[in-house]
């Protein structure tokens, strides 16, 4: 087991740089997701900690060693791809113990793992078969197993879920979080989708356009976004986003077409006028029937109502602006309903609407 | 397509069948021609019924006894088999290279490989003669062969492949910690034998049946190839039609049988080549 | 070395290894194709004949080549097969594969026998065509002329029917490669668009014309262009089925490409020879580039 240092990280593919200096400290055991829209420098970051990508400029450290010019096999990594990456012509066990053979394991401690890894997977009964044999779900369980056979230090996961079906893929999930659980291995782990960041990460490391965006724990990214970006990539649906500005006096804001908003707090670094978005979660609005409560409570007009079992998304108009809140799944409410959409304060966010960065406050 | 049509019941269908199928029976009318007056002996040569009277393989004991056949046909045989290892090897090689790995200088590398393929053998024999005279290398197997040993074909049609291996597979053989060498021999290249046994089909008949080059380069009887040797034989033998058939027979059956066995891939293979390269 | 190598990036090292794994088929291409080229190009250009050195003459060859009545008969030559082979053997073969296309029954069997002649050994089945050729009482196709009240042709004996006489056999060995290729281009036709234009009632002939054979453009122009150059390049069945492979009658059959082995290699004129060498590869790049500026056009 072993910790892993990105120090200035860059990467570039001939004249564009797609990795813009990335610094990141994972501990030693920890599981730390990258996520972040396709295209973000997510999967080129894991494939540099793999030795599959050259770093263009920076250092990378697994387990306190300098690894930048390690051959991948020599990293003590084990990598699981997206489209399982298994080897076609190869029986289920002769993949998972390729590695091993390469690594000139004796035979008998070859088996004993293959043996073991098999039976955490439930593969026991596959291993004389063929990957065209296997399910999707079995296929994904044999590349896990040829990376769990060789101990490594770090595990690499490169989106390995998302050519699954979405029941396959909970399920998956489940196993993946057991097995770190198990195992106690340091896992860093790519993928697109914030909910398995959500359920399965540690830490969340949101990354947009080769940067950083933020390092934190899943509710910690949730409840504390420092930028729209984040606010909207985590959480689902998204949160609202209500345009406005920063009114006179202490804690105040204009929203558009909706009105003067007070008791924010101290909005430290922005000066009255400028332009802000206040962000809220749908989870975080509440629908009531009457006036009272929260920092924030608008009136709206029920537009489109989503029932999805225990709880019901609630599609309001207010100001000629569409929100989005969820209420309990029991509520009952009609098409043209006006309610009142409340929240507190603190679960308000305010953005500048320019540097799309949370104020402080 | 089918228009829908119970060819059972449609005249105008049964016609185009027969048609067709009459068609292709001419079209073997050559081979069955020459195969039956190798079995005539000489009073029976001009007789062109099809089934001989008084079959006998005379002719072919004749050939193999007194002429070089025997040895034109090994020689065929070793080059063709030399040549084909050499090109599924070298050409799988530099498609595989060409196709997966990114370095500077691959563009020019390929270009320079894809131009060869404009270049006509023709244009190529002059120089390729002095070549041979040069190095002591006319009237022997290798000089027979060294121009087909790698193919520009065969690389551009192995890079096109190539492309149907994954890139991760690559990648996880790279962090199982294969060799670049192995990663080649044991992950990628079982993964395009189809396109391997095509090649190796079309560089076995193409050396098989070469003529042009063989000519130039051959000297001394016992180098010829079959087909070289074929055209001596039968401009000594010229009115000896029956040994000729024999000769014209001994050439090609070999073809027709590897071709009954191994039809599918072949045609398979054809066509693969050709929607391809 | 070993240093060196092990302080390399993961990178680098995968293109030392790509430099390494292309070293001897990129030695082969220089040193095989690319160089001989430029050697050919060279030569054109001298008075070589093998004996003495090679004299810098200018285009002298290109000048004498010009004035050459047996070139101009020969290049000419070359033509007769390409404008008569190519369109026939392109006709026949989709006349087959088009209808072959329809049936079902033994599909695959008559498409073998159709197949067949491709793979022989051109030289061999040449002997057979020539055999075929010969006056009575041994050639087949004059015993069947004389049988059904004919008189007896002259064919590889006479200028004006020789070189048909070899094209005959050329198409024959040609035909079924055609055919498989077609046969694949026409499957690979989806069938909706068959379906629909039979729900709008469009007639067959209309289908041929207005779906079949604009899908299949591709298909045609690739075997426009691989029997264009086959045809150019004819050498074998010419050497085998004329007397002492000289061309003849009168050179009334002789290709460039035997035109230049008989210049090179009877008469050792190098440099006249690899001038036309040069000829045949112009014409051969144009036939390419023209099929290359079709398909883009597309």
């Amino acid at each position: 087991m072993a910790s892993v240092n990105l120090r200035g990280i860059v990467k570039r593919f001939d004249r564009t740089e797609v990795v813009h200096g990335i610094d990141l400290d994972i501990a030693d055991g920890e599981f730390v997701v990258l996520v972040g829209p396709s295209g973000c420098g997510k999967s080129t970051t894991l494939r540099m900690i793999a030795g599959l990508e050259d770093l263009t400029a920076g250092e990378i450290c697994i387990g306190d060693r300098v690894v930048d010019r390690l051959e991948p096999k020599d990293r003590n990594i084990a990598m699981v791809f997206q489209n399982y990456a298994i080897y076609p012509h190869m029986t289920v066990h002769k993949n998972i113990a390729f590695g091993l053979r390469m690594a000139r394991l004796p035979k008998p401690e070859e088996d004993r793992r293959v043996r073991e890894a098999a039976e955490i997977l439930g593969l026991v009964d596959l291993l004389d078969r063929r990957p065209s044999q296997l399910s999707g779900g079995q296929r994904q369980r044999v590349a896990i197993g040829r990376a769990m056979v060789r101990n490594p230090a770090v595990f690499l996961f490169d989106e390995p879920l998302s050519n699954l079906d979405a029941q396959l893929r909970a399920q998956m999930r489940l196993e993946i979080k057991k097995l770190h659980q198990t195992l106690g291995t340091t896992v860093v782990y790519v993928t697109h989708d914030q909910v398995e960041a959500m359920t399965l990460a540690d830490r969340i490391v949101v990354m947009r356009d080769g940067r950083i965006e933020q390092i934190g724990a899943p509710t910690e990214l949730y409840r504390r976004p420092v930028s729209m970006f984040v606010a909207r990539f985590i959480g689902s649906p998204s949160m609202n986003m209500i345009p406005g500005a920063v009114a006179e006096g202490s804690g105040a804001v204009a929203l558009d077409g909706i009105g003067t908003l007070s008791g924010l707090g101290e909005l430290s670094r922005a000066s009255a006028g400028r332009r802000i978005f206040l962000g809220v979660r749908p989870d975080d609005l509440r629908v009531a029937t009457e006036a009272g409560g929260g920092a924030l409570s608008l009136e709206a007009r029920v537009g489109v109502i989503e029932p999805l079992g225990p709880e019901t998304l609630v599609y309001a108009e207010v100001g000629g602006r569409e929100l989005v809140a969820k209420a309990d799944g029991r509520i009952s409410l009609r098409r043209g309903d006006v309610v009142r959409l409340v929240a507190d304060a603190d679960e308000l966010h305010v953005f500048d609407a320019e540097t799309e960065a949370v104020l402080p406050r | 397509m089918s228009f829908g049509f119970d060819p059972r019941r449609d005249p105008r269908k049964i016609l185009i069948w027969t048609l067709l199928a009459l068609g292709g029976i001419v079209m073997i009318m050559p081979f069955a021609f020459m195969i039956s007056t190798s079995l005539k002996g000489r009073g029976e040569v001009y007789d062109l019924r099809l089934v001989p009277l008084a079959p006998t393989l005379e002719n072919y004991a004749y050939l193999f006894r007194e002429t070089k056949f025997v040895r034109w046909f090994l020689n065929s045989f070793s080059i063709a088999a030399v040549s084909t290892i050499s090109v599924l090897f070298f050409d799988s090689l530099a498609g595989y290279v060409l196709c997966k790995y990114r370095f500077k200088g691959r563009q020019i590398v390929f270009v320079a490989i894809l131009s060869t393929l404009m270049i006509p053998t023709e244009m190529l024999v002059i120089p390729w003669y002095v070549m041979s005279k040069n190095m002591g290398w006319l009237d022997t197997y290798w000089g027979i062969m060294f121009p087909g040993m790698i193919t520009g074909f065969g690389v551009f049609l192995m890079k096109q492949f190539f492309e149907t291996v994954p890139d991760a597979l690559i990648d996880a053989a790279r962090i199982d910690g294969l060799s670049e060498f192995r990663i080649f021999w044991e992950v990628a290249l079982p993964l395009v034998t189809p396109a391997l046994s095509a090649l190796a089909i079309f560089t076995f008949l193409g050396s098989w049946t070469a003529f042009l080059w063989p000519l130039i380069v051959t000297n001394s009887s016992s180098n010829y190839t079959v087909p070289v040797g074929l055209a001596s034989f039968s401009g000594e033998f010229s009115t000896e039609w029956n040994m000729i058939m024999t000769g014209a027979a001994v050439a090609t059956i070999p073809t027709l049988i590897v071709f009954i066995l191994l039809q599918k891939y072949i045609i398979r293979g054809v066509i693969l080549s050709g929607v391809k390269g | 070395m070993r240093a060196w190598y092990h302080a390399r990036t993961v990178g680098q090292k995968q293109a030392v290894w790509a430099w390494i794994f292309l070293a001897l088929p990129l030695f082969f291409f220089i040193a095989i194709r690319l160089f001989p080229t430029g050697y050919t190009t060279y030569v054109s250009l001298t008075d070589w004949n093998l004996l003495r050195p090679k004299n810098f003459i200018g285009a002298a060859n290109y000048l004498r080549l010009w004035n050459d009545p047996v070139f101009w008969q020969v290049f000419w030559n070359t033509f007769k097969y390409l404008l008569i082979g190519m369109p026939i053997s392109l006709v026949l073969s989709f006349l087959v594969a088009y209808y072959l296309d329809q049936m079902r029954f033994l599909q695959g069997t008559i498409r073998a026998l159709y197949f067949i002649p491709f793979l022989t050994t051109a030289a061999a089945m040449a002997w057979v065509w020539r055999w075929f050729y010969q006056p009575v009482p041994i050639g087949i196709f004059n015993l069947i002329l004389v049988d059904l009240g004919f008189s007896q042709q002259p064919f590889l004996r006479s200028t004006s029917q020789a070189l048909g006489s070899i094209l005959a056999p050329a198409i024959w060995a040609g035909l079924g490669f055609q055919v498989v290729i077609f046969l694949a281009g026409l499957r690979a036709i989806p069938e909706t668009y068959y379906e629909a234009a039979r729900i709008d009632g469009v007639g067959r002939w209309t289908i041929l014309r207005e779906i079949t054979l604009p899908l299949l453009r591709p298909t045609i122009l690739f075997l426009v262009v691989v029997s264009s150059i086959a045809f150019l390049r004819i050498f074998d069945k010419v050497y085998n089925m004329t007397v002492d492979g000289k061309g003849g009658p009168l050179n009334a059959t002789r290709p460039l490409v035997l035109n230049i082995y008989q210049l090179a290699f009877t008469d050792y004129r190098m440099g006249y020879a690899a001038a036309q060498t040069m000829v045949l590869f112009l014409v051969l790049l144009a036939v390419t580039v023209i099929q290359l500026r079709a398909l883009r056009t597309k």
